[in-house]
């Protein structure tokens, strides 16, 4: 019976070590989400947009084209509607992000606070229309772990240029997709992003659908991905140039 | 009965076009701008409808297709005899002359990428190149003529006929551009220009009034005026090349360009006539004839994004031969003279611009510092450089559907002259010239925007800027594309 109740407890106490000790922090959960959101080579698809107010008055559709390949490398060029139709834009690295105006037929730089602004008009900024990077600018903590949700607080780094001082990441455990992403500017609930639907691409899981609440305007971008192409080598076919931004789609 | 068939006809086959045009992946983007500028007084400085039809293909991957046309209503009588608003009675009876509309090819190209290798784009045809990495205000964007209808749109560009050839390298780090245009258009100039140069004629006669100490001066019916387009001769082509790259985070390029220069000059003057002195002047003829001079322009631009701002320098350095106007005068009693005096001398003349600009949430700023406006020339007599420093602050609100603005220029008849003077603040008084300008963009929905605002101008008349000081105005600007 002692040796039963020695048994029971040692496993016990092992449950619990080894719990503690295989247990994510936030920096490691963080680096999974990163790892996930980026886990194709590349990709390609086609991205429709509805932009409406938080009622749903005063809609408005865009179709837009993504080409997409590791955390920083995005081309993003606009189908519809005519009046913004060839608009595009690069990202080759964080500090270098083109704007391509086919009126003027013209590429410009893109200034750094330009980033943190609207892209063309849609609740997403530059910044989060080009990319996945949390960890170089977020220190994550493990706020809390239930019901298959982790949930992470980011809190940014000393002498990072994101414009968000925190976010409040849900990430469902299974799958190391964040279910939604709370953008918080000077404590202030800012922005909210939702991935509503995931899709399963052979070994890749990717976010199809994603929608961006913005409290300050009180409007909201809805985006739906579909035509999804992987691992094309699309470096290999200088997509990410800016020869390739001026072509229309 | 006939029209309504022809008209049926003509909806139904236009109809067709647009449905088998979207079919078969060709583009129609129609832009739609209404422009008014009203005057303090009332008066219409500005009062003109534009559009614009582009059709465009992404054929394949490697061919690209465009065709533009531009249109411009002006939407006031203008006589097609003296191209005023003072009309003759036989205006009246021409369309043209009651509802002026202009009609032009605005591009036609097309580019085949990858042409006979991987990174080499061909295009070919009517188009606009533009060079530069300034904001609108581009020293070394010399490929096209200015296009100066809008006399407050200094930046804006005709496209032209040209063979443009850029070969992408090292990952798409690096590029050079080769670029040869057969004939160097001239620029488009508007009424203001060809008055300031009859009034230079003018302005001539009274200097020739004044020695004979006559008060009256009897002119002919008309000014002969005769402006020579270039030569279409291959002597006056165009040609361009341009290496840059990305370095280090850097855009940067260099550039060359051997054109005619788009701006005419005065390069005869004559002016016969007789005078009574001490009483009047009786011109029988005076005429001017303009002409174009070849000019080499070296350029090089840089930008990068700095982290706090946007930073760019863009400059041109202008080679030309002394430029010199012949001046026939035959006024007796005096004895016939002809003079040659140089209006552009071969110091060659730098332009640039150095700017900066960021956007912090719902604020964006812009400023930029230019020495040389595009249709400026030389570094001494009346066209030379002027400076100019320029600060534009917009507010955007309601989703970026509301924008304020306010803009504030200075502008320097010349700073080096204002440094090199024993008083600054006096040169500064008597020669500079202020605009501001304030007002909202409201854009309801996508591709529509409605603009208004008020543009004021002040200062002497030795600066640009200063000369419009009687032109302060409203405007009303609407905008839809579709």
């Amino acid at each position: 019976m002692r040796k039963t109740q020695i048994v029971l407890i040692l496993t016990v106490v092992f449950l619990v070590l080894g719990q503690a000790a295989f247990a994510l922090t936030g920096d490691e959960i963080l680096n999974k989400v990163e790892d996930t959101l980026s886990g194709p080579k590349d990709y390609e698809g086609t991205a429709t947009m509805v932009l409406s107010n938080m009622d749903g008055s005063d809609k408005e559709t865009r179709v837009m084209k993504i080409w997409m390949a590791g955390k920083e490398k995005r081309v993003i060029k606009f189908a519809s509607p005519a009046g913004i139709r060839g608009i595009g834009m690069l990202a080759v690295k964080d500090d270098e992000m083109y704007l391509y105006l086919p009126a003027q037929n013209k590429i410009r730089r893109i200034e750094g606070g330009a980033k943190n602004g609207d892209f063309q008009g849609t609740d997403f900024s530059y910044d989060e229309m080009a990319s996945y990077t949390y960890k170089n600018d977020y220190t994550a903590r493990l706020a809390s772990d239930k019901d298959g949700i982790y949930t992470l607080e980011l809190i940014r780094k000393a002498g990072s240029t994101r414009v968000y001082d925190k976010l409040v990441m849900a990430v469902e455990a299974a799958t190391f997709i964040p279910k939604s992403i709370e953008l918080y500017k000077d404590g202030i609930l800012t922005k909210k992003l939702f991935m509503d639907d995931t899709q399963k691409h052979g070994s890749y899981i990717i976010p199809v659908k994603i929608r961006m609440e913005n409290y300050e305007k009180n409007h909201v971008t809805e985006m739906v991905i579909d035509e999804t192409k992987f691992d094309q080598n699309l470096e290999d076919k200088s997509v990410f140039t800016k020869r390739f931004l001026k072509k229309r789609v | 009965m006939k029209k309504t068939i022809i008209l049926a006809l003509v909806l139904i086959i236009a109809l067709s076009f647009t449905a088998w045009a979207q079919d078969s992946g060709i583009y129609l983007l129609t832009t739609l701008v209404s422009d008014s500028r009203i005057d303090f007084s009332g008066g219409l400085l500005f009062n003109q409808e534009t559009a614009n039809l582009a059709f465009e293909n992404q054929a394949s991957d490697d061919f690209f297709g465009k065709l533009s046309l531009s249109f411009r209503y002006i939407n006031n009588p203008v006589s097609m005899t003296s191209l005023s608003t003072v009309l003759q009675p036989q205006d009246l009876f021409i369309l043209p002359s009651i509802y002026p509309l202009e009609i032009g090819l605005d591009q036609a190209y097309f580019t085949v990428s990858n042409f006979l290798f991987n990174g080499l784009d061909l295009t070919i045809g009517k188009q606009r190149i533009n060079w530069g990495t300034a904001d609108g205000l581009n020293p070394t964007d010399t490929l096209n003529p200015l296009d100066l209808s809008d006399p407050l749109n200094f930046g804006k560009k005709s496209a032209s006929v040209a063979v443009n050839a850029v070969w992408t390298f090292a990952d798409d780090a690096a590029y050079i551009q080769l670029v040869g245009e057969p004939f160097s258009q001239p620029a488009r100039l508007n009424p203001l220009m060809t008055s300031a140069i009859n009034a230079q004629m003018i302005s001539a006669v009274e200097g020739i009034a004044s020695g004979f100490s006559c008060p009256t001066i009897n002119y002919p019916a008309t000014m002969s005026e005769t402006y020579l387009a270039p030569e279409l001769n291959i002597k006056n082509a165009l040609g361009g090349i341009k290496i840059g790259g990305t370095l280090a985070g850097f855009d940067m390029s260099t550039s060359f360009v051997t054109r005619l220069s788009d701006m005419p000059y005065m390069k005869e003057m004559s002016i016969t006539g007789a005078a009574n002195p001490g009483v009047d002047l009786t011109v029988s003829n005076y005429s001017y004839i303009m002409d174009y001079y070849r000019e080499y322009i070296v350029g090089a631009d840089i930008v990068k994004d700095l982290g706090f701002v946007l930073a760019w320098a863009e400059a041109s350095l202008t080679f030309q031969e002394d430029v010199t106007l012949t001046s026939h005068i035959n006024v007796s009693p005096a004895p016939a003279s002809n003079t040659v005096t140089t209006v552009l001398s071969a110091e060659p003349y730098l332009k640039y611009t150095v700017g900066m600009s960021q956007q912090i949430d719902f604020f964006y700023f812009n400023f930029q510092y230019c020495h040389g406006f595009a249709h400026e020339r030389g570094n001494t007599g009346p066209g030379r450089l002027q400076d100019y420093a320029i600060l534009r602050l917009e507010f955007n609100t309601l989703s970026d559907k509301l924008k304020f603005f306010l803009t504030g220029a200075g502008n320097l008849c010349n700073l080096y002259d204002a440094i090199a003077s024993p008083d600054f603040g006096v040169y500064v008084m008597d020669n500079y010239g202020v605009m501001g300008e304030a007002g909202f963009e409201f854009m309801p929905i996508l591709g529509l925007s409605l603009k208004t605002g008020v543009m004021f101008f002040d200062g002497k008349d030795t600066s640009n800027i200063g000369q419009m000081r009687d032109n302060d105005f409203v405007y009303l600007r609407f905008e839809g594309k579709f």
